[in-house]
C-alpha cells in the first residue's frame, strides 16, 4: 500500500506502467468477453488484410482476426513470461541468501555456476534448449528462466550480506535459531524487495525474449494465439502485410515499457538515493 | 617490485579457464542429451541403419558420452574446434570469417550508445527535475523495452523498403552499418543513459563540483571537465555487465539484416544440428565475455589502486 502511494505522489512514470500492465491483465483475464471474433477462425479468403471496419487491427495469414489473437496471445504469453521469471526468482533467491548465509564452499560453488551461467548468454541457452529439446511451453519456461537466475543469485547474495552485518541476524544466532530458520524467517523478507522491483523489469524482458525465440522460428505452434509464435509466422510476410509485425511488435513493445517502467519505480522507490 | 597485481591478474586468468571449461562442459550436455539422434537427423529419415552408423562412427557419436567429452576437452585445448558439418570446413575458419563481422557492428553500436549517452545523461543531471530530464528519463525505460528484431524491422521498413535510403540488409559500405548498429545501440544505450545521469547526480553534490561552480567556472565547463569525466567509469563498466543484452540483439539484429555475424552463424548452426559449429560458437562466446570482464578487473586495479590488496571484484554490480 505504501508502494502504491509512493507511486501516486512520486512517480508518474511508475504509475503509467502500472496502468499499462493492469490494462493486459485485464485484456488476458477478459478475453473471452472482450475479443470480436474466434481467435482461432481462420477465414482463408480474408487472408492478410490491412486494417479495416471489421477487423480494427487487420487479419493475419490465415485470415484470423488480429485483434482477438493478440487479445487472447497475452494470456499465454504472460503465462510464459510470468512463470519464467517467478521460477527464476525462486532459484536466484534460494541460491543467493543460501551463498550469503553459509558462505565458504557453498558460496564459491555457486559463484563458480553464476560465473558460468553469465558468460552463456540467456539467449544463447534458450536458442538451443528450444531448438533441441522442442517449443513446448514447459521448455519456452525453463528456457527463458535459466538466464535470468544469476541475476537473482547476485541480487539476493550482496542483500544477504547486508542484513547478515545486522544485529538482530547475530540475536537470532545467538538464541540459537536453526541456520535454516534464521534465513526463512528474518533474511528472506528483508531480501524480498531487492527482488521484487528485479522481478517487474524481468518480466518485461522475458517477454522480449519469448518474442526473440518466436522470431527466430522458436516459439510454439503457431495455431496457438502467442505473441512470438504470431510474429514467427508473420516475419513471412513482412514485405507483403507488413501490418501483422507491426501491430504485434508494437503490442510486445508497449507490454514490456509498461514492466519497465514499474521497474524502474520500484527500484527507485527501494534505493531512494537514485530518486 | 610489487607483485600483486601480477598474482591478482594471474588468479582472475585461473578462474577464466575454469569458467570456459564449465561452460563447454554445460554446452556438451545440453547438446548431446537433447533427444533425437543427431546422426539420424543428418543423414535424413530415409537413411538405412547402416549409413546412420557410419556417421556415427564418423562423428565419434557411437562413444561414451564421457569420452567424447574428454575427446573434445583435450582438442580444445589444441584450439582444434573441430569440422563444421555443414560446410565441412575447419570451425575455427568459420569463426573466424565471421567473428570480425560480429566484432565491427558491434563496436560500432557501441560507440554510437556511449556517443549518445553519456552528454544525454550529463544533461539530464544537470538539468533534473526539468521535461528533457523526464524525457531522457521516459527512453531510458523504453528503450530496454523495445523488441530488437521490431526495431531493425521498422527501420528496416522505413529507411530501406519505403525510403531508399539504404541498404535492406548484408554487409558491403559504411551504409550497410547504420540500420544494424542503431538497432542495436538501442537497448544499450537506454541503462547507460541511467547509470551515467545517477552518476552525474552524484557528481554534481560534490564539494570540489561546488567549488568548481564558486570560482566561476561556467556550467560547461563543469560538465565537460569534472561530471563526465567521473561518469564515465560507471558507463563503461556497464557495457561489461551489458554483455547478455548485446549477445540478444547481435543474434536477432544479425539475422534481421542478414549480417555475416557469429550471431547469425550460431542461429543457423543450431538450425542445421551442426554440433561442431554451435559449441566452437559458444566457446568462443564465452571467451569473449571472460576476457572482457578480465580487462575491466584489470582496468580496475589500474584505475583504484585499493583494490589491488586482492580484494575480490567478482561480486561487484
Amino acid at each position: 500500500m505504501e508502494v502504491l502511494r509512493y507511486l501516486l505522489r512520486e512517480s508518474k512514470t511508475g504509475m503509467a506502467g502500472l496502468a499499462i500492465i493492469l490494462a493486459f491483465i485485464s485484456m488476458a483475464l477478459l478475453a473471452n468477453l472482450i475479443a470480436p471474433y474466434d481467435p482461432m477462425n481462420a477465414v482463408l479468403g480474408d487472408a492478410r488484410q490491412p486494417p479495416s471496419p471489421q477487423h480494427p487491427l487487420g487479419t493475419d495469414e490465415l485470415g484470423r482476426d488480429l485483434l482477438s489473437r493478440i487479445i487472447y496471445g497475452a494470456r499465454t504469453t504472460f503465462l510464459i513470461a510470468v512463470s519464467s521469471t517467478f521460477t527464476a526468482f525462486a532459484v536466484g533467491t534460494a541460491l543467493g541468501i543460501l551463498s550469503g548465509y553459509l558462505r565458504g564452499a557453498v558460496d564459491a560453488a555457486v559463484n563458480g555456476g553464476t560465473q558460468i551461467l553469465l558468460s552463456l548468454p540467456g539467449i544463447v541457452i534458450a536458442i538451443i534448449f528450444v531448438a533441441l529439446w522442442g517449443p513446448s511451453l514447459v521448455n519456452l519456461i525453463i528456457a527463458i528462466a535459466i538466464g535470468f537466475i544469476p541475476v537473482y543469485i547476485k541480487l539476493m547474495r550482496a542483500a544477504t550480506l547486508q542484513v547478515m552485518s545486522m544485529e538482530y541476524i547475530q540475536a537470532a544466532k545467538m538464541l540459537g535459531l536453526s541456520n535454516l530458520k534464521i534465513m526463512v524467517r528474518h533474511v528472506l523478507p528483508n531480501v524480498l524487495p531487492v527482488g521484487i522491483a528485479q522481478l517487474s523489469t524481468d518480466v518485461g524482458f522475458a517477454i522480449l525474449t519469448a518474442s526473440g525465440l518466436g522470431f527466430l522460428g522458436l516459439g510454439l505452434d503457431p495455431s496457438i494465439p502467442e505473441w512470438g509464435a504470431m510474429i514467427g509466422s508473420a516475419k513471412n510476410y513482412i514485405f507483403v502485410a507488413p501490418h501483422i509485425i507491426i501491430e504485434v511488435g508494437a503490442v510486445i513493445a508497449l507490454s514490456a515499457i509498461g514492466f519497465s517502467l514499474l521497474g524502474n519505480a520500484l527500484r527507485d522507490y527501494i534505493d531512494p538515493k537514485r530518486r | 617490485m610489487n607483485l600483486k597485481p601480477l598474482f591478482f591478474i594471474g588468479k582472475r586468468l585461473a578462474s577464466m579457464a575454469l569458467i570456459v571449461v564449465g561452460v563447454v562442459i554445460i554446452l556438451f550436455f545440453l547438446l548431446h542429451l537433447a533427444p533425437g539422434n543427431p546422426a539420424q537427423i543428418l543423414a535424413g529419415f530415409q537413411a538405412t541403419p547402416e549409413v546412420v552408423h557410419q556417421i556415427e562412427v564418423k562423428y565419434g557419436l557411437d562413444k561414451p558420452l564421457y569420452v567424447q567429452l574428454m575427446t573434445y576437452l583435450t582438442n580444445m585445448i589444441r584450439l582444434d574446434l573441430g569440422t563444421s558439418i555443414m560446410s565441412q570446413r575447419p570451425v575455427t575458419d568459420e569463426i573466424m570469417a565471421r567473428l570480425p563481422n560480429s566484432l565491427m557492428l558491434a563496436t560500432v553500436a557501441i560507440v554510437e550508445a556511449i556517443a549518445i549517452s553519456l552528454p544525454l545523461g550529463v544533461l539530464a543531471a544537470a538539468k533534473a527535475g526539468s521535461r528533457f530530464d523526464a524525457a531522457v528519463t521516459a527512453f531510458t525505460s523504453i528503450g530496454v523495452a523495445l523488441p530488437t528484431f521490431w526495431t531493425g524491422l521498422m527501420l528496416m521498413l522505413l529507411f530501406a523498403v519505403e525510403l531508399h535510403l539504404l541498404p535492406a540488409g548484408g554487409i558491403g559500405g559504411p551504409q550497410n552499418f547504420i540500420l544494424p548498429s542503431i538497432t542495436m545501440a538501442v537497448p544499450i544505450s537506454a541503462p547507460i543513459i541511467r547509470v551515467t545521469r545517477n552518476a552525474a547526480l552524484e557528481v554534481l553534490e560534490k564539494p570540489f563540483v561546488k567549488l568548481a561552480i564558486a570560482k566561476g567556472l561556467s556550467m560547461r565547463e563543469v560538465l565537460m571537465k569534472h561530471v563526465l569525466k567521473n561518469a564515465l567509469i560507471p558507463a563503461v563498466t556497464l557495457i561489461g555487465l551489458q554483455f547478455g543484452v548485446l549477445i540478444r540483439s547481435a543474434v536477432i539484429t544479425e539475422t534481421v539484416f542478414a549480417w555475416p555475424g557469429i550471431g547469425k552463424l550460431l542461429v543457423d548452426s543450431i538450425f542445421a544440428r551442426d554440433y561442431p559449429l554451435v559449441q566452437g560458437t559458444v566457446f568462443v562466446i564465452a571467451i569473449i565475455y571472460v576476457a572482457i570482464n578480465l580487462a575491466l578487473d584489470v582496468a580496475y586495479v589500474v584505475i583504484d589502486p585499493r583494490l589491488r590488496s586482492g580484494v575480490s571484484t567478482e561480486w561487484r554490480f
